[in-house]
């Protein structure tokens, strides 16, 4: 094979390394490409090229990332250069494997620093330790206000339907979700679903009551099933009784605990350190899950990145012993929906559609050249930059490659270190809720001998329907339009419950004089008469709680 | 969970933040204000931001708060304080609350408008910006003048 022209050999290795980038380097290439070959062309193409060679020849086998411009600083370069990318990136989520004491905490605090003022939300789980929470005084003085929770005081129902997700489509997930949390047995997981769906019956979920099962009431559904296979049967009761009675009422006993939906308004440091594993891998997965499987069904596409979710020691959320199940499931799906995720683990032993679907890939010193392997097979290393690897990286020091953007080689970057300016001003120990504690939940009143006790008590099942018994079905079916379309105007629920216009007016003012509904009037138009708006009381949600039973839980 | 009612959060709020959202607005509610002393001084019904815009958008029941409101836009740094009303009653209180203060509506800073006429506002004024198209722009520009050195 004939050998390129050095010219031609010295453009195109410019083009790689995006030397010629600039107005004179571009103006070079155009040159050339007409034909001019004189000195001025030469120079202009060869001699960036030949310093670029003897820089790169001090600077190890990684080739000097150019990432100049962003909005995102990622680190600095081994020349204290800063390397920056574009926040919306983070879109992409970040993978991060490095041993213990590599860093990389310090990288996301680094990272979450930037970020965090720009989105609407922040989750950052620690599993192990109180590390984020020296996160919270720096954020205040950019304008975020991080709340600090630990595992007692939450107030959650695993089991509670995201908005937006159908019923029925969330029971699979959540049954796969508690399989691979409690450890039990593949058969366990059709247990699981088949009772959920049983459960969102009878508690008129699939109506649109917001009354949910809890776990509570899982456990003794199970329990009471005796028709069930006994092996799956005996795993789930022996599974949840640990996590009930470790976590007790005041944390999952909520017909509707807080909604992810809330949380993800907020900025979040949920310090799990002090919880048992179990219960710990019921929270992160519970929630994230919610989260992932609420924006999958809204069907949102490309948005700017609103959620950004860090997670320190995620080895049990991104498992291979998960088999496909949960987080691992729906990462392939979560992304384009607006959130960011930053998992960091201490091995290399993650699921294959984690590596696949973390576009972004950090890799510190680790302690096993199993973990080298893998994360250097994912990045594309070569054999020297694997070599260089195992004997180079130090803590803080580490290699990456961005999954979006114009440099896509690894590079080696530095984080700074971690010097918050008051260490002892804030103390590690402060639960701060905020506005968290006027959250809307609905407590559950959980059977005293359930979980404690024997364990024969039948499935806690709603009211009995009497107190609707003066309401017609043509006026529940109002109530239950105002409920399910709240803050239209009146005349919206005319064709909305499939009452005639006269009738409807009939049945509105006596549900307001009967006190289930209170009407506002508000100019919902930029002119022209005042709208009634109407306001359901809580009579009105207490009378559907109960009304659903009787109608076999039909949409409207 | 905000701490306003039905009124408040269900009809105005949310109609509002779905609104903004539609022409490609970046929105927070119930969003902290911090002071110079980094505690925190408020929060904002409903906090907008689109392109160079930055909008406290206030939902009022009545002209209690009027005064409050504008300190945190102001301590926000808000090109725009929207006060939002259910209804013109409301409103036109809000305007002779605002007389009392020194503080015309007409000085485009503030606004004092009935959710339907936010909600148009919204529609008329803000559906040709878009963050999707300026950040498109961005990088355009970038790529085309960028990445210099």
């Amino acid at each position: 094979m004939e050998k390129l022209p050095q010219l031609l050999q010295d453009l195109l290795y410019a083009e790689e390394y995006h030397l010629l980038d600039n107005d004179a380097g571009q103006a070079a290439k155009q040159a050339f490409e007409a034909g001019v070959t004189d000195t001025l062309v030469r120079s202009l193409i060869s001699g960036p090229v030949a310093r670029h060679k003897i820089a790169q020849a001090f600077a190890g086998p990684f080739p000097l990332p150019k990432l100049v411009h962003g909005d995102l600083e990622v680190g600095f370069d081994i020349n204290g250069r800063p390397l920056r990318t574009f926040r919306r990136f983070a879109n992409g989520h970040f993978l991060t494997v490095a041993g213990t004491g590599s860093g990389k905490t310090t990288r996301d605090r680094f990272v979450v620093l930037q970020i965090a003022p720009h989105v609407k939300s922040t989750w950052l789980f620690d599993l192990r330790k109180q590390e984020f929470t020296t996160l919270r005084p720096p954020l205040q003085r950019l304008g975020v206000d991080l709340r600090i929770l630990r595992a007692r005081s939450l107030r959650l129902n695993p089991i509670q339907v995201p908005k937006h997700v159908h019923p029925a489509d969330f029971a699979p997930r959540v049954a796969d979700m508690l399989v691979q949390v409690l450890f039990l047995p593949p058969r366990a997981s059709k247990l699981l679903h088949a009772t959920i769906l049983r459960l969102y019956q009878s508690f008129d979920v699939f109506a649109g009551s917001r009354r949910y099962p809890t776990l509570f009431d899982l456990r003794e559904a199970v329990a009471a099933d005796k028709g069930a296979n006994p092996p799956a049967r005996q795993a789930i009761v022996d599974s949840l009784d640990p996590v009930l009675m470790s976590l007790g009422p005041e944390v999952l006993g909520y017909h509707m605990g807080w909604s992810t939906h809330d949380l993800a308004q907020r900025h979040i440091a949920f310090e799990l350190g002090g919880a048992a594993e179990v219960d710990k891998d019921l929270i992160l997965n519970g929630l994230i899950l919610s989260e992932f499987a609420s924006r999958v069904a809204q069907g949102i596409s490309n948005p700017s990145m609103d959620l950004y979710i860090v997670c320190d020691e995620a080895a049990r959320l991104v498992s291979p012993s998960s088999g496909g199940l949960g987080v691992s499931d729906l990462i392939g799906l979560v992304r384009g929906t607006g959130i960011g995720l930053d998992l960091s683990v201490q091995t290399s032993d993650v699921a294959p559609a984690i590596l696949s679907n973390t576009a972004n890939k950090v890799i510190g010193r680790c302690g096993s050249a199993t973990d080298y392997e893998v994360m250097g097979n994912a990045i594309g290393l070569t054999v020297d930059q694997r070599r260089w690897m195992t004997t180079h990286l130090v803590p803080g020091l580490f290699v990456g490659q961005l999954g979006e953007g114009d440099w896509r080689f690894p590079f080696v970057f530095r984080v700074p270190r971690w010097n918050p300016a008051n260490p002892v001003g804030f103390p590690a120990t402060a639960i701060h809720l905020g506005d968290l504690e006027h959250l809307p939940v609905v407590r559950a009143a959980i059977p005293q001998t359930s979980v404690f006790g024997n364990s024969s008590l039948p499935i806690a099942s709603p009211p009995s329907a009497s107190a609707n018994s003066t309401l017609s079905a043509m006026e529940l079916r109002y109530l239950e339009a105002v409920v399910r379309h709240p803050g239209k105007p009146s005349s919206a629920y005319t064709h909305l419950a499939g009452i005639g216009a006269k009738q409807a007016q009939q049945i509105r003012k006596h549900l307001v004089a009967e006190s289930y509904l209170r009407e506002h009037c508000i100019n919902m138009g930029s002119r022209g008469r005042a709208s009634i708006v109407l306001e359901p009381l809580a009579p009105t949600h207490q009378v559907l709680g109960q009304a659903g039973n009787g109608r076999g839980g039909n949409q409207p | 969970m905000m701490r306003g009612d039905f009124l408040h959060n269900e009809v105005s709020v949310d109609q509002l933040d779905v609104a903004w959202r539609s022409v490609g607005a970046s929105t927070w509610r119930e969003r902290a204000i911090f002071d110079a002393q980094g505690q925190i001084f408020g929060y904002t019904d409903l906090l907008v931001r689109l392109g160079s815009y930055l909008i406290a958008v206030e939902v009022e029941l009545s002209p209690k708060r009027v005064a409050r409101d504008i300190e945190k836009a102001l301590a926000l740094s808000a090109t725009e304080l929207w006060i939002v009303t259910p209804n013109v009653r409301v409103r036109c209180a809000i305007h002779r609350s605002l007389q009392r203060l020194g503080q015309g509506s007409g000085n485009g800073f503030i606004f004092v408008l009935t959710l339907g006429q936010a909600l148009q506002r919204v529609r008329n004024c803000f559906s040709l910006f878009s963050g999707v198209n300026a950040g498109k722009k961005q990088i355009e520009t970038e790529r085309n003048y960028g990445h210099g050195s």
